[in-house]
């Protein structure tokens, strides 16, 4: 008996040494390893004294940014199941930058694998971390699966100035940069989220299709990339609305994550008739919320040192009779949205529109107004100058839900990847489409809005080979936030 | 810079076949994908450097490739751009490829006038860049 307990006793032993001790990213199914490769006193090793911040205990600038990494491979190992460790070689450097542009980080996996035996699709790329999981063994050992590069200047003079990297883990992170989530979003593509397609040329990487790609159907086309050839993918590449991920869980889980859809309707006149790409608020009500129909106005104010122009809505309305009771046009720029919103609300309108004051997309507006009621909208330049220059002829919009529809999905609710036209390299059909609502990890324009979960592209990971019975299932979102036919860059400020 | 395995030397023996299209039997560092200079700097070059070695699938010895087999490893180790990758291919079939910075998936911030900040997400390193390349940090 003695003889045969002492082992026990000792296993037992090293077992709780091993809980104690194991490193935080190997709690979960899935061990997520953080390979650090930063020199001495720089990146990961940065001395700088920090404030703990956020659930971040670091009290060094390089240790905040380890624990807020392996905050992120905790997050997905707890999610993936994998026998083999998934080794993320990462590191800080000073990345190339301006004072008011840079890259915040990136990742890519590092190995890709095809013609495994065990893998579903014979023939095709897979990142190495899901080719290990097949083959149930490092297939390259010793050898990183995702290579992790994050900007240590921003923040700094010449880099992004203005801005800072939050590392704290709550998603707090207000006017700063989000490190958690923007590493939730390289690491998905480091995991398999992306295509080797060349999406300009439409060409397969080494004359391959990667497991990505076979996922990919054009409705338009009524085809899958993989039966397309090069041509036809580059076009697909920029079928805006109508290329999307047709995998079975991803569809599965669509209802759970996506919102209904809302448009914003032009009714009349019939020559500007039709659907207008729309950027949501913060503040007021949620416009899933509203169903309204009426007629726009152009407001009149003073042109003082609120705003300088009489269109831009920062002062109250010379003209209110003529703006109660209809939605109310303005322009972008000189005073908050809320402040816009309230002289709008204050004069009986019933809704807003914020017209773009330059090229881009209708942008999100940040603020708070715990007393507006209406809802408050944003339209590109180019269709606010479409609204105002038809006024005379009177123009009436629509705002509401489309009844049985959701937003950032195709005909037959698979969601949207992203098609802009031109196509943006690295940002074109590896997203899912900005029009997804809530907003969603995956899209190019990383949302301010973000909790740290990874929603819908859990699901497009199971698709894609990382399934497993024992995955927990994927925790939807508890509310939209924002409407369905937003196509807008999310910005967080509440400046003009 | 982190210790590097060398993995491939490790796998060599077992390997059906490795090409170097023009470095050794371990994966180099890719070399940048722009004209900055490299953040961290690149390892030591192998002692193999130049050697473009054929293991046999069969035997698992070292022999010179037919000619039939250096067009296929020549032709599925080059991308439409011309651009040569290294593909390491085991006696089962299984190929392996190290990617290099072209597929960099980078989050770019850009802070408009106006304050706000948008954000989006593009490939490469040199896409990724803005048009300065960054001094070195001191280390």
């Amino acid at each position: 008996m003695t003889a045969r307990r002492l082992p026990a006793l000792a296993t037992l032993a090293l077992v709780l040494v091993l809980v104690v001790f194991a490193p935080a990213a190997a709690r979960g199914a899935a061990q997520i390893t953080i390979v650090n490769t930063d020199g001495p006193n720089e990146g990961f090793n940065d001395p700088t004294t920090a404030t703990p911040v956020g659930g971040n205990t670091g009290t060094t600038v390089g240790q905040q940014r380890l624990i807020a990494f392996e905050r992120a491979a905790e997050i997905w190992g707890e999610l993936l199941d994998t026998p083999v460790e998934i080794r993320v070689r990462a590191s800080f450097d000073p990345l190339p930058c301006t004072a008011d542009e840079g890259a915040l980080g990136g990742a890519f996996p590092d190995t890709v694998v095809s013609d495994l035996p065990d893998a579903p699709l014979a023939g095709a790329w897979y990142p190495s971390a899901l080719a290990n999981k097949f083959a149930g063994t490092d297939l390259v050992p010793g050898s990183d699966d995702i290579t992790a590069r994050f900007n240590s200047s921003v923040g700094q003079t010449g880099c992004l100035e203005s801005g800072s990297w939050y590392y704290g883990l709550d998603a707090q992170h207000g006017t700063g940069f989000d490190l958690v989530a923007v590493l939730l979003h390289e690491l998905g593509h480091g995991l398999g989220f992306l295509t080797l397609v060349d999406d300009s040329t439409g060409s397969e990487f080494l004359n391959q299709p990667d497991i990505f790609e076979s996922m990919i159907f054009d409705e338009t086309a009524g085809k899958h990339w993989t039966d397309m050839a090069a041509a036809e993918r580059a076009a697909s590449a920029i079928n805006t609305d109508h290329l999307v991920w047709d995998g079975p869980a991803t569809h599965a889980a669509v209802p759970q994550f996506m919102g209904p859809l809302v448009a914003l309707h032009v009714d009349s006149p019939s020559a500007i008739a039709g659907n207008l790409d729309f950027g949501t608020a913060v503040f007021g009500p949620d416009v899933s919320d509203v169903s309204l129909t009426g007629h726009v106005a152009a407001p009149i104010d003073a042109a003082d040192p609120a705003g300088p122009t009489t269109t831009d809505g920062c002062s109250a309305y010379t003209n209110a009779s003529a703006i109660a009771g209809r939605v109310a046009l303005v322009d972008r720029g000189e005073c908050t949205f809320v402040i816009k919103a309230t002289n709008a609300q204050s004069a009986g309108a019933i809704a807003v529109i914020v017209a773009n004051n330059a090229v881009g997309p209708p942008p999100g507006m940040d603020g708070t107004a715990p007393g507006l009621t209406i809802p408050v909208l944003s339209v590109t330049q180019s269709d606010g100058a479409a609204l105002r220059a038809n006024l005379d002829a009177g123009v009436v919009v629509s705002l509401g839900v489309i009844p049985g529809q959701l937003a950032g999905v195709g005909e037959l609710d698979r969601p949207l990847l992203y098609t802009p036209n031109p196509v943006e390299p690295g940002s074109s059909v590896s997203h899912w489409d900005t029009s997804a609502s809530p907003n969603l990890l995956m899209e190019p324009n990383l949302s301010g809005d973000l909790p740290h979960t990874v929603d819908l592209t859990l699901p497009l990971l199971h698709d894609i080979g990382w399934r497993s019975g024992s995955f927990p299932q994927p925790q939807p979102r508890e509310a939209p936030e924002k409407a369905g036919r937003e196509r807008a860059t999310r910005e967080v400020t509440d400046r003009p | 810079m982190a210790y590097r395995i060398p993995m491939f030397r490790l796998l060599a023996p077992a390997a059906g076949l490795i090409l170097a299209a023009s470095a050794g039997l371990a994966f180099p560092a890719p070399p940048p994908a722009d004209s900055c200079p490299a953040i961290d700097p690149p390892e030591a070059a192998s002692p193999e450097r130049g050697i473009r070695v054929f293991v046999d699938p069969a035997t698992g010895q070292l022999r010179r490739p037919t000619s039939e087999e250096r067009q296929r490893i020549a032709l599925s180790s080059r991308d439409r751009s011309g651009k040569t990758y290294e593909v390491l291919v085991r006696p089962d079939g299984t190929r392996i490829v190290k990617l290099d910075e072209t597929f960099l998936m980078s989050v770019v911030a850009k802070v408009n006038p106006d304050g706000t900040t948008s954000y989006s997400c593009r490939k490469g390193r040199a896409a990724a860049a803005a048009e300065e390349c960054p001094a070195e940090d001191s280390q």
